[in-house]
């Protein structure tokens, strides 16, 4: 079980965000200090003050990191950067925490940045040809899983319309999200088809951003003067990637992607102590609404099979028994790849500090951040109030 | 002149489990990791079986014919795969059908794929 968090504590004392925007001439580098600035200011500390950077990002290119922060002042810190695809920033996270766990540094920040259009991916070039030219575009697997769960678990056109209602309503709440019109079902119906029963007001946009957290030891709290109210701790960080699925005959078909969800978010509750029904807040990987209904079965926060009920009787919502998606998520909020799995976790310190204005969800506690990557990798964090 | 030879759907069959891995020319065993010296290129051990299906509207991959219908299609046991279906719509499929692998060569040798109706194949 991962322990080093249980031993450590480690918190995140501030956080930062570049709004998510559709593609711009706007450089990396003014997404990323925006971001950076507002995390130093959040925490009260100056960049001199942190001696170690995690960059995310999935399509920057190499040496990310000194080319943004050198604008900061070159302090000599330490800089790394680390590339998991839309999980980079979560990696980005998880990395910084473990370094701070660890003693190697009392203080970290994470940063996850990217702009729309450089990224490329190692699937093209593994020397196998695929079968088919949608082998490595996710809308279509997520579209044939919803076709598949519409015909065993009676999921309709309306339930997978329904997250984005949802999100898409947060989305206008949070200043950050990309997205800042509420949708009406109709809108969310009447959009252009894209694959299957999913429509495009259905799927995630394409974007850019940023996003920064930053955490620290309770040595480090203490040395540098951090107020110790506002800090949110990291009470566990877990990350897997795919197992074979299980075809043993007879078995309920549980798709690879959808057991990594379930693995990794009760392997990060079990670490954090905590159940799925402590949850106040969840931070889910809805890049197409289908993502929803199955992770929110998958992390627990319902019933196998119960993920369109959860929904519709109003429990997701933010002032529900679990606020999902509370910033939108990623068919609202947006999903620049790198910053994502980070701004999840800003926007759920927003809310367990009670600073989420017009979209608070009250007397919150716990809440999970759990994002996946390409490939697929999954990265979860959970996150508390003490 | 000789006709140009018909491409053949071909699974890599491992000698250590017995396990199907696709492609052929994988670099070991999807099941157990046996390297590739393990895996011996057969054909599908079962005719190939529509699974689920959609159509896809929007051209999200490159040269994808739009609207197009996408399946699974199971191809050996536990060997489930995203494939081009050749329907004109999904109302023309059943799931659990039986379906034809039909492939054609490009002038640099890559071949497409597309599942036939098997009784359309005939």
């Amino acid at each position: 079980m991962p322990a080093l968090l249980s031993e450590r504590p480690v918190h995140v004392v501030g956080i930062g965000l570049h709004r998510y925007q559709f593609p711009s001439e706007t450089p990396y580098v003014t997404l990323g200090l925006t971001a950076v600035r507002e995390a130093l200011a959040d925490a009260g500390l100056a960049w001199p003050q942190i001696p170690l950077a995690v960059i995310g990002t999935a399509a920057i290119g190499m040496a990310a990191g000194r080319v943004m922060l050198r604008h900061l002042g070159s302090s000599g810190l330490e800089v790394m950067q680390v590339e998991n695809a839309s999980a980079s920033g979560s990696t980005a996270l998880r990395t910084a925490c473990l370094q701070v766990a660890a003693g190697e540094h009392d203080v970290a920040i994470a940063v996850g940045v990217d702009k729309f259009g450089d990224g490329r991916r190692a699937a093209t070039k593994d020397g196998l040809a695929p079968l088919s030219p949608t082998a490595n575009v996710p809308l279509v697997k997520f579209a044939l899983l919803a076709r598949r769960l519409m015909a065993d678990h009676g999921l309709t056109v309306e339930d997978l319309a329904q997250v984005a209602v949802k999100n898409h309503g947060n989305a206008a709440l949070n200043p950050y999200a990309q997205f800042r019109k509420p949708r009406t079902l109709e809108q969310v119906l009447g959009s252009p088809k894209v694959a299957g029963d999913l429509t495009g007001l259905q799927c995630t946009p394409r974007g850019e951003g940023a996003a920064a957290a930053i955490v620290a030891s309770a040595a480090g709290i203490a040395r540098l003067g951090i107020d110790r109210r506002r800090a949110v701790r990291v009470r566990s960080s877990v990350s897997t990637s795919e197992r074979l699925a299980d075809t043993t005959p007879g078995r309920p078909g549980v798709p690879p992607i959808v057991e990594m969800v379930r693995g990794s978010s009760a392997a990060a509750l079990e670490a954090a102590g905590i159940g799925a029904g402590d949850l106040d807040l969840v931070e889910l990987h809805d890049a197409f609404s289908i993502e929803e209904v199955v992770y929110s079965e998958a992390i627990g926060v319902c019933e196998r099979g119960e993920g369109a009920h959860y929904l519709r009787r109003g429990a997701s919502r933010i002032g529900g028994t679990c606020a999902v998606n509370a910033s939108g998520g990623l068919i609202g909020m947006g999903h620049p790849l790198g910053p994502t799995g980070i701004g999840q976790v800003c926007e759920i310190v927003r809310q367990l500090r009670g600073e989420a204005t017009g979209r608070q969800h009250g007397g919150a506690r716990f809440g999970l951040a759990h994002m996946i990557g390409l490939g697929s990798v999954a990265v979860a964090h959970v996150l508390a109030k003490e | 002149m000789t006709e140009p030879e018909t491409p053949t759907l071909k699974l890599a069959h491992c000698r250590a489990c017995g396990a199907y891995t696709f492609p052929a020319e994988s670099y070991g065993c999807r099941v157990c990791g046996a390297p590739r010296e393990q895996l011996v290129a057969t054909e599908c051990p079962q005719p190939p079986r529509l699974r689920n299906a959609v159509t896809v509207h929007a051209e999200l991959a490159a040269g994808l014919p739009v609207p197009c219908v996408i399946g699974e299609v199971e191809l050996a046991p536990g060997v489930v795969e995203e494939a081009l279906i050749a329907a004109e719509s999904e109302a023309a499929l059943t799931l659990g059908m039986a379906l034809r692998a039909e492939g054609e060569a490009d002038e640099q040798g890559r071949v497409r794929w597309r599942f036939v109706p098997a009784e359309e194949a005939r």
